[in-house]
């Protein structure tokens, strides 16, 4: 088991969780669905955010989150319009000053990736579309061999084409290496057709988790 | 501690104007607020004088500690100012190791300020024949505010 949530309750700019349990495991790609501001993206907030205040635990491979920050995220994937990165600076210039923090890092692999996804190198990241910025994103998150990928509303405005193809992507990082994905999405129909795992979330509870296609306790399909 | 640094040094290359322009101002304040401690704070003949400059080295080392720490602190992205504890906040580091690698910066800066605003001080009293402990504890009192600056600066952060 990789993720576990554990009765996470908690405030945060007027989002509110209450008692939020689930866990993902090895090898899948969970989604996480939901309304706007029923609280998909504090879930993930929860788990950056050596500042963020809650109740319950987070646990990643048996660790508490609040106990080991740096080595967590080390392994931690994490890919969304929000995330931070230095934004004047080029994709190259990004990974050689973000690397240095890395226990694992492979800078061959990251160039090769950007190289297979087209993503040019000497640009900078204000400069790069938003799916070239998500891709730059992805490699950098395989250079350093992330475990767990957290992805935040990253496909919302995918041309159908792209959105192939990053799934596409995701599920070849899942077959290759010991790594779970959990997505964040309001798209249901994408929940239905690539996940293996979904969870609901509504007005900040879990209201409902389990395999994708399976009948819940409740005898309601998710 | 180490990848602190290291990313430091490559930020270093990255922003060298950011450091280059943090440098000069740095030593214009540092220069200044050095030279006024040239003159004793208990001067016999020019006491009404030092008086009135007394508070000019606290301000002048002050910012100089603050902006020789500002690029270590800020970043300027397409025109807004960033916390670099804020970019980072994301990684595999902790806040604490950065602030600590930021006041080991801070205290080798302060050593050197401190020793020689302290023998400035010290030559300035004696070539006014008016050494006295207040010439020992004035230098010590200029440096430990300038320092409390800098903590505070990195630790709102």
């Amino acid at each position: 088991m990789i993720l576990e949530f554990q009765n996470v309750s908690g405030k945060s700019k007027g989002f509110c969780l209450s008692n939020v349990s689930f866990a993902v495991e090895e090898g899948y790609l969970v989604g996480i669905t939901g309304k706007n501001g029923a609280g998909k993206s504090t879930l993930l907030r929860y788990i950056l955010d050596a500042d963020s205040n809650y109740d319950g635990e987070i646990l990643i491979n048996g660790m508490n989150i609040r106990d080991h920050h740096a080595k967590i995220q080390n392994q931690i994937g994490y890919v969304a319009d929000e995330n931070v990165f230095f934004r004047a600076h080029t994709a190259r210039e990004n990974a050689e000053l973000l690397s240095v923090f890395y226990e694992k890092w492979h800078m061959e692999l990251f160039l090769t990736m950007m190289k297979k996804m087209e993503v040019p190198l000497s640009e900078k990241i204000d400069d790069l579309s938003r799916g070239e910025f998500l891709k730059f994103q992805m490699a950098f998150a395989m250079a350093h061999e992330a475990k767990l990928y957290l992805i935040d509303e990253a496909t919302g405005g995918m041309d159908p084409i792209f959105r192939k193809e990053f799934f596409r992507l995701l599920h070849q990082i899942l077959e290759k290496e010991d790594t779970s994905i959990l997505m964040v999405t309001h798209i249901e129909d994408e929940v239905e057709m690539q996940m293996d795992y979904a969870g609901v979330m509504e007005n900040g509870r879990m209201i409902s988790f389990g395999e994708v296609g399976i009948e819940n306790e409740s005898g309601k399909r998710i | 501690m180490n990848q602190v640094k290291e990313f430091d040094k490559r930020l270093k290359k990255t922003e060298d104007v950011s450091f280059l322009m943090a440098k000069v101002m740095t030593l214009i304040f540092g220069t200044f607020g050095c030279f006024l401690m040239l003159l004793p704070l208990t001067g016999s003949n020019i006491n009404a004088m030092v008086e009135n400059l007394a508070l000019f080295p606290i301000l002048l080392l002050g910012m100089a500690v603050l902006v020789y720490l500002s690029p270590y602190m800020h970043m300027n992205q397409n025109g807004k100012n960033v916390s670099i504890y804020k970019m980072l906040r994301f990684l595999p580091v902790e806040p604490k190791e950065i602030c600590q690698v930021r006041k080991e910066y801070l205290n080798k800066f302060i050593v050197k300020i401190g020793i020689i605003s302290f023998t400035f001080q010290q030559i300035g009293a004696v070539l006014d024949h008016s050494w006295s402990v207040g010439n020992v504890c004035y230098p010590i009192i200029v440096i430990a505010l300038a320092w409390g600056a800098g903590w505070i600066y990195i630790h709102i952060e």
